[in-house]
């Protein structure tokens, strides 16, 4: 296999929350879906879903979505692996890939989008895994390619490798000094998308939290986009981390400051909402950056999507063992008591 | 005035085209000027003004009659028109690169050809189409330079590759 890339894994959990890839492909034979009439999506959904069922079944589970209970839909949208403009309904078919933690859905940006969510920073791992799955694919999809574009999409950047990544970012430190405009030359040089993230939730930015996105350029291959993406991000990280630097000349008081004010708050509030927990857990991550608190950066970055309601539902039975009707701020602000303040048993749980 | 192409922004480009006695005005915004490579350096400038009066043309007029013009090319699979597909920068189709090549080509690919992964099952394609005729071409003029070291590593590559083609 050509992908067998020498994985140069380096954690930028620090900084990185999560990242996100999807590969883009049409087939011959069905216009792209912004010029698709209902007859003929109806008409594409149904050879897709007979196609799907002669897949091999073994390593890959597939979950329909028509057979998916609400909870475990939202959770999958919650935690990037769907569009956030997915219909439910609309569009009813979706696979989902235990192995990968993959997902498989259509009639979106393109025909058949491919995407996996992992919360470490390692593309190239990602993009095999993607890859992987795509060669089986395409042995039953009739794919739209040319030998001279690439993998035929409706938007120009997504044709040719047909592939997107996107990280999500906390850079506390850029964050509080006037550095925008270097990211943004940055951005611009390297056709990079930075914008502030909208948490889907709460249908609001998120403070201080970057989304970072590109697409390949054209006639780009997969590994020179995925070459320039972790390179900007290395870049990214660097100026974070030595911007970081200065938090020494003055700033940690400050910061040891604020982290009590947020171990108080976690110990006196009986409820927390899911943007009041993100306020803190920022908090928290400047105090561990600065050296003044010891928590994992992964612990952080997992909260991130696990304080969303569609987590806590898709694990409550781990934290109480009931069905009772779920009450969200209480549990998160027991969940961050745990965590932040003393037993920590919670932390085993993985998604 | 608004931008001709986003028709959003206010346009701060102004450029005007004379052709024999006929000549058209181009207004645009900063935006949509350096997504289109609108930039003094840019060698293929001239090419690439000349593709998108073309593609605001032939949007004005499919604007101001109503009626599309005898011709304005729509995409023969898909319905799109050219004017269309510019704007968006969104084809309809896998067809819709076959009719608007020369377009496409001019205002987004610039004569680059994609040299990712494939489907495995088109790599012989490439091969045959691409590649070879590639290496031959390069074989043939480092046999003219007396470039024998150079040459005798092509001929190995093209064994090769011909029996990749042999195996299939
Ligand atoms: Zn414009
Ligand atoms: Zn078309």
């Amino acid at each position: 296999m050509d992908m067998m890339h020498d994985s140069n894994f380096i954690s930028y959990s620090d900084c990185v929350i999560r990242l996100r890839m999807s590969l883009f492909r049409n087939c011959t034979g069905y216009l792209f879906p912004s010029r698709m009439q209902a007859a003929e999506s109806r008409r594409f959904l149904g050879a897709v879903t007979e196609r799907m069922d002669r897949l091999p079944e073994g390593e890959w589970t597939l979950h329909r979505s028509e057979k998916m209970s609400d909870d475990e839909f939202f959770y999958y949208r919650d935690r990037g692996l769907l569009p956030d403009d997915y219909g439910r309904m609309t569009v009813p078919v979706f696979f989902y890939t235990d192995k990968n933690g993959a997902t498989l859905f259509f009639l979106n940006r393109e025909g058949i989008e491919l995407r996996i969510v992992s919360s470490e920073f390692d593309p190239f791992r990602s993009l095999e895994s993607l890859s992987d799955i795509d060669r089986r694919l395409e042995k039953i999809f009739p794919y739209a390619v040319s030998l001279r574009y690439g993998y035929l999409n409706s938007h120009r950047t997504r044709t040719g490798a047909g592939l997107e990544a996107e990280v999500l970012l906390s850079l506390p430190a850029l964050n509080q000094t006037d550095e925008g405009s270097r990211l943004l030359k940055i951005a611009a040089a390297e056709n990079l998308k930075i914008e502030p993230y909208i948490c889907p939730v709460l249908k609001e930015a998120v403070c201080g939290i970057l989304s970072v996105s590109t697409t390949a350029l054209n006639g780009e291959t997969e590994e020179e986009m995925m070459n320039r993406f972790s390179g900007n991000l290395g870049t990214i990280v660097k100026m974070e981390r030595l911007k970081r630097r200065d938090w020494h000349n003055g700033m940690t008081e400050q910061i040891r400051a604020r982290y009590r004010d947020a171990l108080d708050r976690i110990n006196l509030s009986m409820k927390l909402t899911l943007a009041e927990s993100y306020d803190i857990l920022e908090t928290v991550r400047m105090a561990v950056l600065a050296g003044v608190a010891d928590h994992p950066c992964s612990t952080i970055n997992w909260l991130f999507d696990f304080l969303k309601e569609s987590y806590l539902t898709r694990f409550r039975n781990r934290f109480t063992g009931s069905s009772e009707p779920m009450m969200y701020d209480s549990l998160r602000a027991h969940l961050l008591k745990d965590i932040f303040c003393g037993k920590a048993e919670v932390l085993c749980i993985k998604d | 005035m608004k931008c001709d192409i986003c028709k959003k922004n206010d346009a701060v480009i102004h450029i005007k085209q004379t052709r024999g006695n006929q000549t058209s005005d181009l207004n645009l915004c900063a935006e949509c000027a350096a997504e289109r490579g609108i930039d003094q350096k840019n060698p293929q400038l001239e090419k690439v003004l000349d593709t998108i009066f073309r593609a605001v043309g032939s949007m004005k007029e499919t604007v101001s009659s109503g009626e599309a013009p005898a011709q304005t090319v729509y995409c023969p699979r898909c319905g799109i028109s050219l004017g269309q597909l510019m704007k968006k920068e969104t084809a309809g189709c896998p067809q819709c690169y076959v009719t608007f090549e020369k377009e496409l080509n001019d205002s987004f690919f610039h004569d680059k050809i994609y040299k990712g992964r494939i489907p495995e099952a088109m790599e012989i394609c490439r091969i045959a189409v691409q590649e070879l005729p590639d290496l031959e071409i390069r074989l043939k003029s480092a046999v003219e330079n007396e470039n024998y070291a150079e040459a005798q590593r092509l001929k190995t590559e093209i064994e090769h590759k011909k029996e990749a083609l042999r195996q299939e």
